[in-house]
């Protein structure tokens, strides 16, 4: 008989090494959050007068270089945001590891793609219309 | 064969349901929404941008969907999840930082912030009530 252990199995490695980035993801999603809550208030301020007088504000948004350009890194950083945190959601409660690394290599895909034609339909109609 | 069937944190099914687990679990089942909400919105919103631009990607019934009532009220929906999201992520922000971790200011704080988001949610229900949208 094999004596007693008080170690879990955790104590074996899981074959996928060290994350090599301690503070990296909880650094980033603070800085992301308390970057986009003055982002957010003007969008709220933004959706508020859009229900006043909609042209006006789509014409803002879409049209005025400043706002366009706001815009733009709102939409940029909300969805950074949303991927780091959807990340520890799909950490929290994935247990199964392949279904887990499948669903956030998919997220960071989806989310990366939408960055990149988000950004460049924006941009585009900016340009066309100018 | 006992030790695989350890309990994985969080054990939401035997947590007693108390106004911190329950505000917290709001803000993932929000920023859970919120994201996958942002990625169709922002498809949508290239779909109607790409056909000023002369790229039909949809059909015309792009806008015919922008204008019912199902999509309104999953608008009203996303501005509630925006709202607590918002003010529950500053009150995250300030706990990081240190303040309001006493029991009686925890709870305050998390009434004062669902109190606000609906009352802004109302707001926004009734300005585009107003508006006719």
């Amino acid at each position: 008989m094999k004596g007693i252990t008080y170690k879990t199995d955790l104590r074996k490695a899981k074959g996928l090494g060290g994350s090599k980035s301690g503070i990296f993801h909880w650094k980033w999603q603070r800085i992301s959050a308390a970057a986009l809550v003055p982002l957010f208030a003007w969008f709220i301020y933004m959706i508020l007068n859009f229900l006043v007088d909609p042209e006006y504000v789509l014409n803002t948004l879409l049209y005025s270089p400043f706002e366009l350009l706001f815009f733009i890194i709102l939409i940029n950083l909300s969805i950074y945001h949303g991927v780091l945190g959807f990340k520890v959601i799909c950490e929290d409660y994935i247990h199964s590891e392949f279904i887990k690394i499948v669903t956030v290599v998919c997220c960071y895909f989806i989310s990366f793609i939408t960055i990149c034609t988000v950004t460049f339909a924006l941009m585009l109609n900016f340009i066309i219309n100018i | 064969m006992e030790q695989k069937k350890r309990p994985i944190s969080p054990h939401l099914s035997i947590y007693k349901p108390q106004i911190s687990s329950i505000l917290s679990i709001l803000h993932r089942l929000t920023g859970a929404f919120l994201f996958f909400a942002l990625i169709a919105l922002c498809w949508l919103m290239i779909a109607l941008v790409m056909q000023s631009a002369g790229v039909v990607l949809v059909g015309s019934n792009t806008y015919h969907f922008i204008d019912t009532w199902l999509f309104k009220a999953f608008l009203l929906a996303l501005s509630f999840c925006l709202y607590y999201h918002l003010l529950n992520g500053i009150r995250h922000l300030f706990w990081d930082a240190g303040y309001g971790y006493e029991i009686k200011s925890m709870n305050m704080s998390g009434i004062l912030v669902v109190a606000v988001s609906l009352f802004m949610t109302g707001a926004t229900l009734a300005l585009a009530i107003i508006n006719r949208f």
